[in-house]
């Protein structure tokens, strides 16, 4: 359908009113033809019948019979004898001339009606083509120009084939260009959202760095600004490699290789990252064999995902008191696999929960602790990149709190 | 930017004078296309009447409710149920399942109601997202909880609305089942391109959700902040 059929309707409509004129010409002929044979015919038996007045012959026999070519001639000259020579009309004649004539002015005029009608609707198809045209040259020409005010192609004469791709063509290049103008922004926000975190540490350094310059330092004064200047360092190394991997998701540069895998191996790999950490606070982290999930497949990018499980094993570490406990439990759903990590730390109010998610957010109580505030958010990235999903509730007994991320099943 | 829902100046008062109740006061929002807005409120905070203000079942006492850029409440009557029905899909708390009827009945017949023909295919993959696959033929009353919800948000699903309106779509199932629903609702409706509102007055649900609004009081405020 669509444009192709308006052309060929076109076409169509040419051929066919060529086709009716054509027959209505041979028709004609036609007619015609028979009109004079039998005008001949009456004319061959009205003058046989004058020519034989005398004889006794039946008249009806020769209406019967086919009358002869020399029986014309025959005749004529009868007639002519009677006057009817031509210029004088008989009956016949007259009702033989009225009959061809009707019939030669019916089908001219109804031939130039035709014709006339033809180009009416040859004229009013072009117009509407043009007038197509022009709607939809208009209907591009604001696409073009990037406005999203609706377009006006409600026109009866556009096909809903075209209107409906015209206006799902402004719909994605709408989506597209809010799509745009959001990561514009976020960008902005980003970097914006950098500066700031980097600010305060950089401060510090400095100001620290400036204090160890100062000579009449003790040694230990020395040992301890070189040391404050090292976890301050060391705390911008963490900010920058988290920015690094923020940057690299949020511009889909990550393509996660999402594909059957062992999830107790990705949550063994994640463990012994933080083993260090835990042991050094004598916290242990605990896979209580039933629900340990050594042997469940179930499609997760294995790297990005041991990223998500450090990041929550690391706050609960950081967290929590000393000789505590992490409980990593695993539990088929419908159609997700649910991993809870559960902590025994200081807990999260509900009101947080939600912003816990947010990039760059720390919660009130936790300001003076060390911490970037983008390894949640990170976490939930990836999470949602994997149709899956991060999720925090406060621990049994309201102790502490339980972190569960959700893979689907397939 | 690319607005979907947006309400001007709402208000629903209920009764006059001193026994007059505020439900929605002066609210002021809007929800982009995509985006999955959580509206959290305690019970009586005026969160259902704002939802059903949202999705034209209550009519306001001033203010408006525009879809698409679309001021529901100048159409009529008809008008406005058609519009419903094409725009809008609800997922409500109790699962509102035609018990006499089998599950793919109860997907596609709100489809049908609206003289429109089912996408099939389209429906067969949402249900598969829904994993019941192996559930068409059975009856509602056969299913489980989850199993319920999971129709009803197919059904809301269906008919390919843009935007879907959920007023506490947990609320009968347990907390396992709720995350587990909530994942699958925002992956749907992710892959599809609608938006989702959600009602609800669990914190744990609104944390998955893209944004949120609380409203308190008939006044719906921007996660803590007022929204202008």
């Amino acid at each position: 359908m669509g444009l192709g059929s308006r052309i060929s309707t076109k076409k169509f409509l040419l051929f066919t009113g060529f086709l009716i004129i054509l027959s209505t010409l041979v028709l004609d002929l036609i007619f015609l033809s028979n009109l004079k044979s039998s005008y001949d015919d009456t004319k061959k038996i009205i003058s046989k019948i004058a020519g034989s007045t005398d004889s006794n012959e039946n008249p009806i026999k020769w209406l019967k019979e086919a009358p002869e070519e020399d029986w014309l001639l025959q005749g004529e000259a009868y007639l002519a004898f009677y006057g009817y020579d031509g210029q004088t009309k008989t009956v016949w004649d007259e009702k033989y001339l009225a009959s061809r004539n009707k019939i030669i002015l019916f089908s001219s005029v109804f031939d130039a009606l035709l014709l006339l009608l033809l180009f009416f609707l040859y004229q009013f198809i072009k117009e509407k083509d043009t007038q197509r045209v022009l709607e939809i040259e208009k209907a591009l020409r604001q696409l073009q120009t990037v406005d999203f005010s609706p377009l006006d192609v409600s026109s009866p004469d556009l096909e809903p084939v075209l209107t409906d791709r015209i206006l799902s063509l402004q719909e994605q290049i709408q989506t597209d260009h809010t799509k745009l103008q959001k990561e514009k922004e976020s960008t902005k926000a980003f970097v914006t959202d950098i500066s700031h975190q980097l600010k305060t540490p950089v401060a510090a350094l400095k100001t620290n760095l400036e204090l160890l310059s100062e000579e009449d330092l003790t040694k230990l004064q020395q040992t301890e600004f070189l040391s404050r200047c090292t976890s301050q360092l060391k705390g911008l190394e963490n900010l920058t490699k988290a920015l690094v991997n923020i940057s690299r998701m949020e511009q889909d540069m990550i393509q996660l290789h999402i594909q059957p895998a062992r999830i107790g191996e990705t949550i063994l790999a994640a463990v012994s990252r933080v083993y260090e950490k835990a042991s050094e606070k004598q916290i242990s982290i605990e896979m209580p064999p039933d629900s340990f999930p050594e042997r469940i497949l179930i499609p997760h990018d294995k790297k990005w995902t041991v990223e998500v499980l450090v990041n929550i094993l690391d706050n609960a570490i950081k967290y929590s008191a000393e000789y505590t406990h992490i409980t990593i439990t695993a539990e088929p759903l419908v159609s997700y696999l649910k991993i809870d990590i559960e902590d025994e730390g200081i807990g999260i109010p509900k009101s947080e929960y939600h912003n816990i998610f947010k990039r760059f957010y720390r919660g009130n109580s936790v300001r003076e602790l060390e911490g970037s505030g983008v390894g949640l958010y990170l976490a939930r990235e990836i999470m949602e990149k994997q149709n899956g999903s991060i999720f925090v509730r406060s621990g049994h007994g309201k102790k502490g709190s339980i972190f569960s991320i959700q893979f689907p099943n397939a | 930017m690319n607005t979907i829902l947006e309400t001007r100046d709402l208000c629903k008062y209920y009764g006059t004078g001193e026994n007059q109740v505020k439900a929605v006061c002066h609210t002021s929002i809007s929800i982009e296309k995509g985006e999955f807005a959580a509206i959290v409120g305690k019970s009586g905070s005026g969160k259902s009447t704002l939802l059903h203000l949202l999705g034209g079942l209550d009519t306001p006492t001033s203010g408006e409710v525009r879809i698409g850029n679309q001021p529901i409440f100048s159409l009529k009557e008809d008008a406005l149920a058609a519009f419903r029905r094409r725009k809008i899909g609800f997922v409500f708390q109790s699962f509102n399942l035609i018990s006499s009827i089998n599950v793919w009945e109860n997907i596609v017949l709100p489809i049908g109601l609206d003289n429109k023909k089912a996408d099939t295919s389209f429906i067969r993959e949402i249900i598969g997202i829904l994993e019941l696959n192996d559930k068409i033929n059975s009856m509602p009353n056969t299913l489980s909880g989850g199993q319920q919800q999971r129709v009803a948000i197919a059904r809301a699903l269906a008919a390919k609305p843009d935007i879907i309106l959920a007023d506490e779509p947990t609320g009968n199932l347990d907390s396992k089942t709720s995350m587990e629903v909530i994942n699958l609702l925002k992956v749907s409706v992710k892959k599809y391109g609608q938006t989702l509102a959600m009602i609800t007055h669990d914190e744990e649900l609104a944390q998955m959700a893209d944004r949120i609004l609380v409203i308190e009081d008939g006044i719906v405020t921007e996660d803590g902040k007022a929204v202008s």
